[in-house]
């Protein structure tokens, strides 16, 4: 009896979940550099280097947008086949998720603190502080999830 | 205590690769894999359902062992 989906079907599951690794690779790489860049473009004051700077932001924007676009067609995709969506979301893919979160979180409150260290000794603007804490707490998230769904 | 498994001795049984063994359990072979070489402690519902397609008991596909 078949529990799952036939053979045909899994190859579909391996593609998938192949390409969605990659998706979040080039996530993790878009998202890194393009808020990465945007909280140094505010700190710069150097023309070049903020044209540097901003090219880099700008690209690695591109970059980000188009997983975006990868990402609602892997969701539509999903949503039309229960059984391919199950099998793309079982169980470890969701402890690897939960464990990412974690790790997430964890930095989300490493970095908090080293915000209010600094804090101590010298003035740090709010929406520079939320902006690190956001870099950091997001893409450690990412890495995480990376790392945990290594084949 | 550690979770040792027979799912690489009863998939040379049965004479299936992991990527078969997944599409009949509903989940990527990734997952296969990673229960196979004890990275990962499966849910009883999953562990139920390898147990029923090598048609063997829960205890005879996995098995407690102390460290």
């Amino acid at each position: 009896m078949l529990l799952g989906y036939t053979i045909m079907e899994n190859h579909t599951v391996e593609e998938l979940d192949k390409s969605r690794y990659n998706m979040m690779l080039w996530f993790t790489i878009g998202w890194g550099i393009w808020f990465g860049s945007f909280i140094l473009k505010s700190e710069i004051d150097n023309y070049a280097l903020k044209g540097f700077v901003l090219l880099l932001n700008l690209t690695s924007f591109v970059i980000w947008a188009k997983q975006q676009l990868k990402l609602r067609k892997l969701l539509k995709i999903m949503k039309s086949d229960n059984a391919l969506s199950n099998a793309l979301n079982d169980e470890v893919v969701a402890h690897n998720r939960l464990k990412s979160f974690q790790i997430g979180y964890i930095s989300f409150g490493i970095a908090t603190t080293i915000c209010m260290m600094i804090s101590v000794f010298t003035s740090i603007s709010v929406l520079l502080v939320s902006e690190i804490i956001l870099f950091f707490g997001v893409l450690s998230g990412m890495i995480a999830w990376l790392i945990y769904n290594k084949n | 205590m550690k979770l040792k498994n027979q799912i690489k001795v009863q998939r040379a049984i049965k004479n299936i690769t992991q990527e078969t063994l997944a599409a009949e359990i509903g989940v990527t072979r990734k997952t296969i894999n990673t229960i196979e070489n004890g990275k990962f402690v499966p849910s009883t519902i999953l562990a139920i359902k390898l147990a029923n397609f090598f048609g063997i008991a829960v205890e005879e596909l996995f098995e407690l062992v102390e460290n």
